[in-house]
């Protein structure tokens, strides 16, 4: 996780700004999607997005390519080139909540969100089974290298024997013992939400609001005055 | 687990033990994406995605919906896995909650629920395979229109529709196969 300014917002502030840029990604053309694509550009610097350069490379190589479709496909090189930047911003959109957000912290802040105790259960349950599955899935892994067989999906039947029902006899024996651990603590889906107290919005909040409205407001402006 | 069947009451009537298995499942499922999705994801063919993950994401949510069993069980399955694809993009949970409400509306008319073999099998086939179109044309929906002509080549659609369709099918059908075996041990109800 990138620990720039933005790991300092709120990551209910990104997912609102995200959607705003994905909204305005969809809505804006010409000059405002240029001004949208600048904003971005900002957004993928500041994620830290330009320290991984081979999923970078990855990106636009995909946007590349579809672009290549788009005029093989009968389309002039202007759509292509909308297109390709439409995906720009909507792709960099999602940047700052994906690279700089401590999955502890967006599960703390959904919390305070008054969303049914049983999805914000099943929210943290779902980050804590992450761990147990990669740690059965290596203990499957090492115990067939043991064996001296080599696990892949080019052996279906092997896969199918020493990964998939071994995992899924995992996955249910996990899913139990966490029932049980959860009932035998009271933890109960009707007793309402655990709404924590609000935060308040900190500079890093505000200049993250301010940002993503000039770009919005800078793109509508070029629209329609 | 007596005590966990009776902790009912939550979101549409599905318990604590429902909503573990969904969490488990969701996990399962988001590694599978999170590990094959970026292999395929900038090959601009409709229906890729689906291609490469619906066989093993079929096999979780198959084993998901035979535990659980309730009608609306993919939507707690696949509305957990919509909340982190909502942090990648906005617009993935848009195609994956249309191709839910899709499916739970056929198996709502027609099944009541994922007890029965028949009903899981059909409903996660439908679910995976209406992904591929509903995907496109969310996708020609966002980028202004300006995809028209892709969604035009309806040969290709149908072509990765009926590769899902194939390929979603197998992996539900591991996925019984993995059922029968939990319930010979004892762990599926």
């Amino acid at each position: 996780m990138n620990q720039g300014w933005l790991s300092r917002v709120d990551p209910l502030v990104k997912i609102v700004s995200a959607a705003c840029w994905v909204a305005a990604g969809v809505v804006f053309q010409g000059t405002a999607l240029l001004l949208l694509a600048a904003g971005a550009l900002l957004l993928l610097a500041w994620s830290g997005a330009h320290r991984r350069p081979l999923i970078l490379l990855w990106a636009f190589s995909g946007m590349a390519m579809l672009g290549a479709t788009h005029l093989l496909i009968g389309g002039t090189v202007q759509e292509a080139s909308h297109t390709m930047l439409r995906l720009f911003v909507l792709g960099a959109a999602s940047l700052p909540l994906i690279l700089t957000t401590d999955p502890a912290v967006l599960l703390r802040s959904l919390r305070r969100l008054p969303l049914p105790p049983g999805v914000l259960l099943g929210l943290s349950i779902m980050w804590r089974s992450l761990p147990m599955l990669k740690r059965e899935l290596e203990a499957l892994v090492f115990s067939a290298r043991l064996d001296g067989e080599r696990i892949g999906v080019g052996n279906p039947r092997r896969f199918y024997r020493r990964v998939l029902v071994p995992l899924s006899f995992g996955m249910t024996g996990f899913a139990d013992e966490m029932t049980l651990a959860l009932v035998t603590r009271g933890i109960a889906l009707d007793g309402g939400g655990r709404v924590l107290k609000p935060a308040s919005p900190g500079w890093a909040d505000a200049g993250f609001g301010l940002f993503t409205l000039l770009f919005l407001g800078a793109a509508a402006w070029t629209t329609w005055l | 687990m007596s005590q966990a069947h009776a902790a009912k009451g939550g979101l549409f009537g599905f318990g604590i033990r429902d909503f573990v298995i969904a969490a488990v499942a969701a996990a399962a499922i988001q590694v599978i994406g999170f590990v094959l999705i970026p292999l395929v994801g900038h090959i601009p063919i409709p229906g890729i995605r689906s291609m490469v993950s619906a066989p093993f994401s079929a096999i979780f949510l198959t084993i998901a919906l035979a535990r659980i069993g309730r009608p609306l069980s993919i939507l707690l399955v696949y509305g957990l896995c919509s909340i982190v694809y909502l942090m990648v993009s906005p617009v993935i949970p848009c195609f994956v909650l249309s191709a839910v409400i899709v499916t739970e509306t056929m198996n709502l008319i027609v099944f009541r629920g994922y007890a029965t073999r028949k009903a899981r099998m059909v409903s996660v086939v439908t679910f995976y395979t209406s992904m591929t179109p509903l995907g496109t044309l969310w996708g020609s929906l966002i980028l202004g229109g300006q995809y028209q002509r892709f969604l035009l080549s309806l040969p290709v659609l149908l072509g990765s529709s009926a590769v899902v369709l194939v390929l979603s099918g197998l992996g539900a059908m591991v996925g019984e196969k993995v059922v029968a075996e939990l319930r010979r041990a004892g762990r599926m109800p």
